[in-house]
């Protein structure tokens, strides 16, 4: 019995250090000794809490303004600028939701378009304000924006009737709300965020490439998809783009995709800083012969050239040539690939937003 | 199982995995199998975890032991999305435990007279459950024999990694020769344990690695009931007098013992399919870790990390094309799953076929998916030709040709 032990422990061995562990080039960051004190740092102090910060102050004077505006001291273009501004820089943080963003459920009380107008209609005449319902397409910047552009001259007295001015204000006051305690949250939550390193779920790593995914197909549906009719059996549906009402849409679009590659490079103003870009070609990830980060890059600025070319708003392209946004939903299934499968596989991160019920074997 | 089953129903699982979805995949040769819905379903599930209280407290045996087999290997086969090794492994005792008289000894059928009390089992009986045990272990161990397994210590890797922050084994998981070392444990763990428990001497030892390899795991990965199953299971390998001794422990038990006799012929048959089915990759010319071509019932265990995309889209003659929103007809998890396994996306491609030749009332439809699928770390390959109109295509047992070869296995 000895004798057979020691052989198998030996034989066991000799197998072992045959295939000895060679420094592999298997180019993932599971295998590379990156440190992500700088990466993470980078994202919290220059991206996302200067990011939220000006969010606020942005939706701040969208309320003071919208107060003058309801007591007649300011002018209807005052406010729609207001809102117009508000409702893009709403685009530059969308890759934030997680955390506190997260838990606030932000994105989804200020933007989940489209719009329910008849619902809108009943929930004004009825006063419902109870935003924490889940499920609500009557309520955020969509709501706003309707009310805001969508009304013609003849029913702004509707606009300013009692209710729809309590409505509005109620909208408002929830959604700042909201970002100021994102905003406070997020004074703690930043030692928290940076000191979740490595890949498991719950890391900060996976909680961006997450996020950005999330943020990324929304878009691809909700925005480009839907709309044109590619997800729709050619049927297109041009009054179902982000904001139809204020021709605002191809200008969000374009931000919304311009914020998601600024978040995947790391970048803020004119710093190139530590992003995930980095961290890719830090492992040296490659596609195709090419870096994988270069690539993503590549294909971001093929879908930002082909929206600065639509001449009027998302929704006038849909109508007159939808082809070019059909050509744009092309690129943005190209890009999920890169985004969805190629980096997270290689940063060896789970995509879990969308939950597994059960186990695995 | 009862904690599995209940457990299952505690967490809504019952409701995401049978009710929320509105198409479900099948096994092949189940395509037919009637999906009862919401209300049938929850009856079979209750009637599953009455059947595991009535075999553990052993009433009603046969009864009981027949109407759990049926019960949850149904429950297995309504979508095969939800396949896993261990629930296959429940399928199988389940279907053995009715032709074993466990309810011989220490059961109310015996207090209350419903049968004769027995303190004997035939030896084959035992040696049946050894055998299967083993089978488990051994084509577990086996298919870690593998390249990417034992060389490159994929997707162990990426596994550790995840875990490398763990108060103390986080230390030893990111330690750079910990995957290696792992994947080589596991395979040898495998490959050996079962002849380790077969052996007297080594016994005692090999059980203590099995609850420390298992507890392990359990509490590494999401595995749910494997771990648990294992280590109750492997006690079989002790023998009958050592069982007496702790039964007599516990309580004053009567006592058992073992005595040979002739195997039924129907066993021989069960143990040479449980032999060859594992093996049924060999007929195949493809990768099995990428093409799965016989990859399930062959205890291909927590063996690669994947991860896919497919959209698929729609053509009609008038070269008119639209893309499927799969959320309109998947679950996540489902779309997940279909999205890396050849023959979901064929059965999933026929399913549309049918729904939107009907919508859009012609005949002329065809469909093409552009699949693409990452394996253990790397970036992703595409996975089917992406020309190939998979309404062609029939499901069967040919090698599958539309699957595209990846270039490094």
């Amino acid at each position: 019995m000895i004798k057979k032990s020691v052989s198998i422990i030996s034989l066991s061995l000799i197998l072992f250090f045959s295939c000895k562990p060679k420094k592999k080039e298997n180019n993932t960051l599971c295998d590379s000794d990156y440190n992500q004190t700088e990466l993470l740092s980078n994202y919290a102090e220059h991206l996302i809490i200067p990011g939220l910060k000006t969010f606020e102050e942005s939706l701040v004077s969208l309320q003071v303004i919208w107060q003058r505006y309801a007591s007649n001291a300011a002018s209807l273009k005052e406010l729609q600028d207001s809102f117009f501004e508000t409702y893009v820089n709403l685009q530059k943080i969308q890759c934030f939701d997680f955390g506190p963003m997260e838990s606030h459920m932000f994105i989804e009380k200020a933007n989940s378009f489209p719009l329910n107008q008849g619902k809108l209609a009943q929930s004004i005449a009825s006063a419902n304000i109870n935003f924490s319902e889940p499920e609500r397409f009557d309520i955020g910047f969509p709501a706003l924006e309707f009310l805001i552009f969508g009304l013609s001259e003849s029913n702004i007295d509707s606009f300013k009737s009692d209710q729809t001015k309590q409505y509005i204000g109620a909208i408002l006051s929830d959604l700042v709300q909201r970002i100021m305690t994102i905003n406070t949250d997020w004074v703690s939550y930043k030692t928290t965020f940076i000191n979740a390193q490595g890949t498991d779920a719950g890391s900060s790593l996976s909680l961006m490439v997450n996020a950005l995914n999330k943020s990324f197909e929304i878009s691809k549906r909700d925005r480009v998809g839907i709309p044109s009719g590619v997800l729709t059996l050619g049927l297109k549906q041009p009054e179902l783009v982000e904001a139809p009402q204020s021709f605002l849409s191809k200008k969000l679009l374009f931000t919304n995709l311009e914020y998601n590659k600024l978040f995947f490079q790391g970048k803020y103003g004119k710093v190139n800083g530590e992003g995930l870009d980095n961290v890719l070609a830090h492992i040296k990830a490659v596609k195709n012969d090419l870096g994988l980060s270069n690539s993503i890059e590549d294909n971001y600025d093929a879908m930002l050239n082909k929206i600065d070319m639509f001449p009027g708003s998302l929704k006038e392209q849909v109508q007159s040539v939808n082809s070019s946004v059909i050509d744009l939903y092309a690129l943005m299934s190209k890009q999920v690939v890169s985004l969805k499968s190629d980096m997270p596989s290689v940063l060896c991160i789970a995509i879990t937003y969308l939950d597994n019920p059960s186990d695995s074997d | 199982m009862l904690f599995g089953l209940v457990r299952s129903l505690m967490q809504g699982w019952v409701y995401e995995l049978y009710v929320k979805p509105q198409f479900f995949f099948s096994f092949y040769g189940f395509e037919n199998l009637p999906r009862v819905g919401e209300t049938l379903v929850y009856i079979i599930y209750a009637m599953a975890i009455i059947s595991a209280i009535l075999i553990s407290i052993g009433l009603f045996y046969r009864f009981a032991t027949i109407g759990f087999f049926l019960c949850f290997t149904y429950l297995e086969l309504y979508d095969a999305t939800n396949y896993l090794n261990h629930y296959y492994l429940i399928c199988l005792f389940a279907f053995l435990l009715i032709f074993l008289p466990a309810n011989k000894s220490h059961s109310l059928d015996v207090k209350l007279g419903f049968t004769k009390a027995s303190d004997t089992v035939s030896a084959w009986m035992i040696y049946l459950i050894m055998a299967q045990i083993g089978i488990v272990y051994t084509y577990a161990g086996l298919a870690k024999l593998h390249p990417e397994w034992i060389s490159e210590a994929m997707p162990l890797t990426i596994w550790l990694n995840e875990r490398a922050h763990w108060p103390i084994l986080g230390t030893l998981f990111s330690w750079e020769y910990s995957p290696i070392l792992f994947s080589f444990f596991g395979a040898f763990y495998d490959l050996f344990i079962f002849w380790f428990l077969l052996f007297k001497k080594t016994r005692p030892w090999a059980y203590a690695a099995v609850v420390v390899f298992h507890l392990l795991t359990w509490s590494m990965f999401n595995i749910g009931l494997f771990p648990l199953i294992m280590i109750t299971s492997n006690i079989i390998f002790f023998s009958a007098s050592w069982h007496k001794r702790v039964l007599g422990r516990l309580g004053g038990m009567p006592k058992s013992a073992v005595y040979a006799r002739s195997v039924p012929p129907g066993f021989v048959l069960y143990m040479c399919i449980q032999l060859i089915l594992p093996l049924r990759f060999l007929f195949y010319n493809s990768q099995l870790l990428w093409a799965e071509e016989g990859y399930r019932f062959g205890w291909r265990v927590m063996l690669v990390e994947k991860s896919g995309l497919a959209h698929f889209t729609l053509k009609t003659s008038d070269h008119t094309a639209f893309e499927v929103d799969n959320s309109k007809f998947l679950t996540p998890f489902q779309e997940k799953q279909m999205a890396i396994q050849p023959d979901f996306i064929v059965q999933y491609a026929h399913y549309l076929g049918e729904y939107y030749s009907q919508q859009l009332q012609r005949k002329d439809l065809r469909i093409f998916v552009d699949a693409h699928v990452a394996l253990n770390g790397r970036v992703s390959h595409p996975f089917i030709n992406p020309k190939q109109d998979l309404l062609l295509i029939e499901d069967g047992f040919k090698t599958k040709q539309w699957i595209i070869t990846h270039p490094d296995l």
